[in-house]
């Protein structure tokens, strides 16, 4: 072999050793992806920063075809921040929530993992079906407002108002959360309609065939209402800060004082998160106090607090975070999340056994969410460093049969021998 | 988001395919990219993440700032997928910036090693999965060897060996000419090779992966 071919030889196989590397090396693409969106967001053409111009009607006829605003004039339209949108569908990541602004300043937080459609606007307001999931609402009080949120068999009629709306088709439960204005409920369970006032929670069972109206905080009359602003991405972050903070509205918790956030100085969170600001955010969560915050902070503020904790390298904290997040929050999206990063902090930390476990109870709990291919995947290296390749070789083979094409395939094959 | 228009046959009225975005061409995602879709962002992220950090991985070895790279190709390729002229082009587009950025990273380290804020250099490693210490000090004495490459020099070893691009990609990425790549490579070859040799776990890695028959 001559001697150029011969420092190619020794070229290449030191490039295998970096491939090699790369390959075991931990990544988190789902968190990555994510990371991107958020950071992308501002960038994004929005309801503001898209002015309404004299040559606006050929563009604005774009727009209606491709259902990103409503369909014709007179009618509010409505404009959907940080998700894809398929027509009236709407369908949040398991990342992030999703905010739906109506022109007349009325906006939807969707809770992550969650899915709604708007079915129909007019000039008065919106027929909303959520289909499954959570979703914070402020709707502005107009006079002659006239708006449906609707839910499974239950309908939810406003005029101006704000509360928080759940509905899971599976066990079919519906629960409404008020926090400012009148509502009323109409659902199979009543004759007739139900009203609500603001403090008041209602719980309805389809499949226990209950009915439950409980009173959450102080009555309507001694609660001092928020500030009637118009929404802003910030205050809904803020409501969304006072949603999570409310403890959940059965009938045994609604008798409970809620744990209410003490305001928060600065921005929200998940915006310092989006915008990068990592240390400014630690900072607030100082200033703030990390273990009344791991008490009584929203999933939103936990999760930007583990995110900036592990982009900053700060294991401990981001591991606090995350035990936060599946104490308080276990069914929720952000709950389930964090087993899957407790299992990846687990792991960088060469815990292989309890990496193992969070992986698992990741899978257990969301067997199809968006870290699914990274914790088996995690699974599988915990496995192998466990066990041995051997043991690891079910997993490597259930990760190809679902995820032939995945980043850890290459490993699932060096395990099964493939290559 | 991208959906395809054709007329129906007999009526005349107007059909509307939609395309779910995974399957848009590169040159539909740039588009809708630059129009502000967020959704196909995410879909060329799920598509070139994997490859570009593969590039800055190997461009800079297992180091917090691959992720934050990783980041700044995308944010980069956002803001500028208006001016992209050649959606199809995009993969070596994304590689081309990855490059420009690994090598400013470069630059930045050996700046960094001049200043004495780093004896190496070097941030912190990104975690790995577990392996043996022979393994991690083969890898740690193999970025030994990188750091004492030119930055391109550096890069042409990098994507020609480590990925695998052909010969026109890699010059494309690195803007120099074909020849030029040949001869940087032909260059990086003997230098890495000299230089692997007083590296004794290379040697080692190299003995081993012989006596295997190229295996690792």
């Amino acid at each position: 072999m001559s001697q150029p071919d011969q420092n190619e030889s020794i070229a290449a196989s030191l490039a295998a050793l970096a491939r090699t590397a790369h390959e075991r090396q931990i990544v988190d693409d789902a968190g990555g992806r994510a990371r991107l969106l958020l950071h992308a967001r501002p960038a994004r053409p929005g309801l503001r920063s898209r002015p309404v111009r004299w040559l606006a009607p050929a563009a604005f006829a774009a727009a209606c075809a491709l259902a990103v605003w409503g369909l014709s004039p007179g009618k509010l339209r409505y404009q959907v921040t940080g998700a894809s949108q398929a027509g009236s569908y709407v369908s949040a990541p398991a990342e992030h929530p999703v905010v739906v602004e109506f022109t007349d300043h009325t906006q939807v937080v969707l809770a992550q993992s969650s899915q709604l459609r708007v079915e129909e606007t007019s000039p008065r307001g919106a027929r909303v079906l959520l289909e499954r999931g959570a979703a914070n609402v402020h709707v502005v009080h107009r006079e002659h407002a006239d708006w449906t949120f609707a839910a499974g068999p239950f309908d939810v009629h406003v005029t101006g108002t704000r509360f928080d709306l759940s509905w899971d088709p599976a066990p079919q439960v519906f629960e409404l959360t008020l926090r400012e204005g009148s509502v009323e409920i109409q659902s199979p369970l009543s004759p007739a309609p139900v009203a609500l006032r603001a403090g008041q929670t209602f719980h309805g069972d389809l499949a226990l065939h209950t009915l439950t109206t409980a009173e959450v905080s102080a009555p309507a009359g001694s609660a001092p209402p928020p500030a009637p602003a118009p929404p802003s991405p910030a205050t809904s972050a803020r409501a969304n800060e006072m949603a999570d903070a409310l403890p959940s509205s059965s009938a045994a918790s609604a008798a409970a004082a809620p744990s209410v956030l003490a305001p928060v100085a600065g921005r929200a969170w998940p915006k310092l998160i989006a915008a990068g600001e990592f240390k400014a955010l630690l900072e607030q969560a100082n200033e703030r106090g990390v273990p009344s915050c791991l008490r009584a902070c929203s999933a939103a503020d936990l999760s930007a607090l583990a995110d900036a904790a592990r982009y900053t390298g700060q294991a401990e904290l981001a591991e606090q975070s995350l035990q936060a997040l599946r104490a308080r929050f276990a069914r929720e999206p952000a709950g389930r999340s964090a087993a899957f990063l407790l299992g990846r902090l687990r792991e960088g930390q060469g815990a292989a056994s309890d990496a193992n476990a969070w992986y698992g109870r990741y899978l257990n709990e969301t067997p199809d969410g968006a870290y699914a291919a990274e914790a088996l995947a995690g699974r599988m290296r915990s496995v192998q460093k466990i066990s041995g390749p051997t043991s690891a070789r079910p997993i490597a083979e259930e990760y190809l049969e679902r995820y032939p094409n995945g980043v850890h395939a290459g490993t699932a094959r060096s395990i099964l021998g493939l290559h | 988001m991208a959906a395809s228009f054709s007329s129906g046959p007999k009526t005349g009225v107007a059909t509307i395919t939609h395309v779910p975005p995974d399957r848009y061409t590169d040159a539909q995602l740039v588009r809708d990219v630059a129009a502000g879709n967020g959704a196909a962002l995410g879909v060329i992220w799920d598509r070139y993440a994997r490859l570009v950090r593969s590039v800055l991985f190997g461009a800079i070895g297992p180091d917090s700032a691959v992720e934050d790279l990783l980041q700044d190709v995308f944010l980069a390729f956002q803001r500028g997928a208006a001016n992209v002229v050649d959606g199809g082009a995009l993969r070596g587009y994304l590689v081309s910036v990855a490059v420009r950025l690994a090598a400013l990273e470069l630059r930045r380290r050996k700046v960094r090693r001049w200043v004495g804020l780093s004896a190496t250099g070097e941030l912190p490693e990104l975690p790995t999965q577990p392996e043996d210490a022979e393994a991690r000090e083969s890898l740690r004495a193999l970025y030994r060897v990188l750091d004492q490459l030119s930055p391109r020099r550096r890069l042409t070893f990098v994507l020609r060996h480590v990925q695998g691009l052909e010969m026109l990609e890699v010059a494309a990425a690195l803007q120099i000419s074909e020849s030029t790549t040949r001869r940087e490579l032909s260059r990086a070859n003997e230098q890495i090779a000299a230089l692997a040799q007083r590296e004794p776990s290379l040697t080692r890695y190299l003995a081993l992966r012989n006596s295997r028959g190229g295996a690792p």
